[in-house]
């Protein structure tokens, strides 16, 4: 036993960890050069996403974290992800702890672009991140998106006001709407999978009578006594169906449905909770996602 | 090929998740090696497992990740040499219901908290793309102890394998040094925690090993062998699944990537071994 | 000048699981004797071995190794155990083989140094295998292997040998060698201890006898002792007239 590889091993490992320790931050390969073409915009969940589109348009090159139909509390970080954070010239977040998933990641691609909270200036209910569900709270987050556009791309600002006005008047326009809406329904009681349309129902004046799943992430169960309250109110206060949302497995809503004897409205036409739907399912962006949850919800509870 | 090679450790995130891999690579081989010769493949699975429920412990409690699992991997090392030293090696059942019920234990810790699925599937396979400085730093020195506690045992340890009766008769304490050889490994385990999660551990340990094992001499070449295989499998498999995702938009998780990689070498391996013995049967070796 | 004796067996009793396998084995045994344990298989020889070595434990009577208890005598007491019985694959070399023999004295964490790579190539000369040192140990045929393991117990220097039937199956130059190392082992004053099947062969490597079969049947000079009956008593009948069974059939076989 002459040789020590063990220890020749050990000295070979560390001398890697010297050299790659030396390396430096990627980011210094990366240095700050004004580019031209599109800004490089990472954006958390599909709202996001589809906000910084409307902003933005051609003139950012966008990708998007989260996709439709994928619980966010689900999400698996991938390499393609951490290059696309590090690259950035801007990122923008939801807030409100909605993509607290993605945090470690963020610190992890060490991106020179900071990230941009789209929920600042929203008033916030306790512990309910779904704040785009108030179209007034959408306008916020865009103001702040084209703020950040702005700041990162300063010869295009006009664009970026530009479409935001244009798009502020939209998302008026669905307020009116939606409000008219839902005014038409006799008994605006809502049962949801989980707790995604508190600012909805607070905007709508809905009356909410309880969730499938209680508390505002959806991987939470229910107990035995909790789906036999739950039951009972669907039955008492006379609820003729209730939603889930095409992201959430229908099964326990499908059980407690047969239970207390109402409708379930559930997969691609059910409600959008967490997010947008996929490309081509109708409610892929904002505006359509929006019109899409009223007209269902309106529909079956009339 | 510059790009395929260097360019993704450009990144930070890379540079980390290289050196964690390197390491665990590299100490997964070394100490694998006496896991091999003492043939238990099979007990180390089973300890490796019993780790598990201590991290989810430490990680429900909110306390440091790293310590916690340092304790759990210590006690996990100490219950089961006590157990298991000097009984017979066909107690698979036992194993077997150790192994399931300590995982049982763990998922059921973890599942206490709300949202658990994410979390548990981190402790489970792994999340290599998060890891800070501060990470491999410990995964290092961690590393280091692993191979500190074999590297100074190693003639008891290969004594131990090669004649467990005679290093007994010798002085040489068979607790003592199953002790030790357990604790390597759940420092292993501890290392590996978030570069490939509790379950697939047991491949960095097993299969660098045994692959060394069919086209070496000697343990010393053994290790060696074993050592760079498991480097290189961590080096693959990281450019693997970067590539994949960058490149074509193909998810292929990072931890269980390594291990498919240091599967195909071993089929590799022993397929070609297996061809060579057929067409040379006098070779001496 | 009071001798200590290199081995003492008091009565000693081993249980497993309240079964005894061995009962009653009395003998003192001084150093430069030679005593071959007689008896069938399952006679409990080998506990009996294991029982010296400390590695299980006595329920009855005591055992003095040079003196002390059996653990604490270790360091003096060599162990050769049966080739076959060592794993043929393991990726170990005949001189790391033998080189185990030294590392009571290295003791914990060292690693072997010139002086003890030196001890054991010098008990490789001794049983003739030097040329083979870096050979892979379960290359060499059966009885090399043996030669190999005696090696490693010549290299402890110890005061009490103990070989496990170390002439099974082995060639006949083989057994010269043994013959001749065992001889030369005595005359320095070596206790030895060898359970085994060939009387013809314990006659010649042997001055005592034991008879065991979970009992004791005998046990004092070899030509006194290894007489038909005590023979007859210690393999009782059914074992005497099984076909093929080597001890008998040898019975006759006179040196």
């Amino acid at each position: 036993m002459r040789h020590r590889p063990i220890h020749l091993l050990l000295l070979l490992a560390l001398a890697l960890v010297a050299s790659t320790a030396g390396c430096g931050d990627g980011a210094s390969d990366r240095a700050a050069e004004p580019a031209a073409g599109p800004r490089k915009v990472v954006a958390t969940t599909t709202v996001v996403g589809d906000f910084v589109k409307v902003v933005g348009g051609d003139l950012v090159s966008l990708t998007t974290l989260l996709r439709p139909n994928i619980d966010p509390h689900d999400y698996e970080p991938s390499p393609a992800d951490a290059v696309a954070l590090a690259r950035a010239d801007v990122i923008v977040s939801s807030g409100a702890g909605i993509d607290a998933w993605l945090d470690p990641l963020i610190v992890s691609a060490e991106p020179t672009a900071g990230v941009t909270v789209a929920s600042k200036g929203v008033t916030l209910r306790p512990g309910d991140p779904h704040i785009w569900h108030d179209p007034r709270n959408a306008k916020i987050m865009v103001a702040n998106i084209a703020r950040a556009l702005s700041r990162a791309d300063p010869p295009h600002a006009a664009d970026y006001a530009a479409n935001t006005l244009a798009y502020s008047a939209q998302l008026d326009a669905l307020d009116a709407e939606i409000a008219t809406q839902i005014g038409t329904v006799r008994n605006p009681r809502l049962v949801t999978n989980h707790d995604a349309l508190g600012y909805y129902v607070d905007r709508y004046g809905l009356i909410y009578v309880g969730s499938i799943i209680p508390s505002f992430d959806s991987s939470a169960e229910l107990s035995a006594a909790e789906v036999a309250t739950l039951v009972e109110a669907i039955q008492f206060e006379g609820v003729p169906a209730i939603f889930t949302e095409a992201a959430l497995p229908p099964r326990t809503a499908e059980a407690i449905g047969r239970e207390a004897g109402v409708k379930v409205v559930s997969g691609a036409g059910g409600l959008y909770g967490d997010g947008l739907g996929p490309t081509g399912s109708g409610a892929d962006t904002y505006l359509t996602m929006m019109r899409h949850n009223t007209a269902t919800i309106v529909r079956n509870l009339s | 090929m510059r790009h395929l090679l260097i360019e993704p450790f450009e990144f930070g995130f890379m540079q980390r998740a290289l050196v964690v891999s390197l390491v665990i690579g590299c100490v997964g081989g070394i100490v694998g090696t006496y896991v091999v010769l003492r043939r238990i493949a099979f007990f180390a699975d089973t300890l490796t497992h019993t780790v598990f429920p201590g991290v989810a412990i430490a990680f429900v409690a909110g306390q440091s990740l790293w310590l916690g699992a340092l304790l759990a991997g210590v006690a996990s090392a100490v219950l089961f040499s006590l157990a298991t030293t000097n009984r017979r090696v066909g107690d698979d059942a036992a194993m077997a219901i150790l192994l399931t019920t300590f995982f049982a234990v763990g998922v059921m810790v973890v599942s206490r908290v709300h949202s658990y699925t994410n979390d548990l599937v981190t402790l489970l396979f792994g999340r290599i793309l998060t890891v800070d400085r501060a990470d491999v730093l410990t995964t290092i020195a961690i590393g280091v102890v692993a191979l500190g506690v074999v590297g100074s045992l190693h003639k008891e340890l290969v004594f131990r394998a090669f004649d467990p009766e005679g290093a007994r008769a010798l002085g040489f304490s068979p607790l003592a040094l199953d002790l030790a050889l357990n604790l390597a490994v759940t420092l292993v385990v501890v290392a590996a925690l978030q570069a490939v999660g509790t379950v697939l551990v047991i491949a960095l340990l097993v299969t660098p090993a045994a692959t060394a094992r069919l086209v070496t001499r000697g343990i010393g070449p053994m290790i060696v062998v074993g050592a760079l295989l498991g480097m290189a499998a961590g080096y693959a498999g990281l450019i693997i699944s970067y590539t994949a995702s960058v490149d074509h938009g193909v998810r292929l998780a990072t931890g269980a990537t390594i291990v498919v990689v240091l599967t195909v070498a071993f089929a590799v391996v022993a397929g070609g071994t297996w061809i060579a013995r057929r067409s040379a049967p006098t070779v001496v070796a | 000048m009071r001798m200590i004796p290199a081995l003492e067996l008091d009565d000693v009793c081993v249980a497993f699981d309240d079964v005894r396998v061995l009962d009653g084995v009395t003998a003192t045994v001084n150093p430069g004797d030679s005593v071959a344990l007689i008896g069938p298989n399952g006679a409990g020889k080998s506990t009996l071995l294991r029982a010296i070595l400390g590695l299980v434990p006595v329920s009855d009577g005591h055992i003095r190794v040079l003196g002390t208890t059996p653990r604490l005598a270790r360091r003096f007491v060599a162990y050769v155990p049966q080739a076959d019985s060592l794993d043929s694959e393991f990726p170990v070399s005949v001189l790391q083989v033998v080189l185990m023999g030294r590392f009571r004295e290295i003791g914990w964490f060292r690693r072997p140094g010139p002086a003890d790579r030196a001890a054991a190539t010098a008990a490789l000369e001794q049983v003739g295998l030097a040329d083979r040192a870096n050979d892979r140990f379960g290359v060499l045929s059966g009885g090399q292997r043996q030669r190999v393991l005696l090696a490693r117990a010549l290299c402890q220097d110890a005061k009490l040998l103990l070989l496990d039937e170390p002439f099974n199956g082995v060639d006949s130059s083989t057994q010269e060698l043994f013959l001749s190392v065992l001889e030369q082992q005595r005359a320095a004053g070596v206790a030895i201890v060898m359970p085994t099947h060939d009387l013809s062969v314990a006659h010649l490597a042997c001055g005592d006898a034991c008879l065991l079969n979970q009992q004791q049947y005998g046990f004092g000079p070899i030509h006194e002792v290894l007489s038909p009956e005590a023979l007859r008593a210690t393999y009782d009948t059914r074992t005497l007239l099984r076909p093929g069974d080597e001890v008998i059939l040898t019975d006759h076989h006179h040196h």
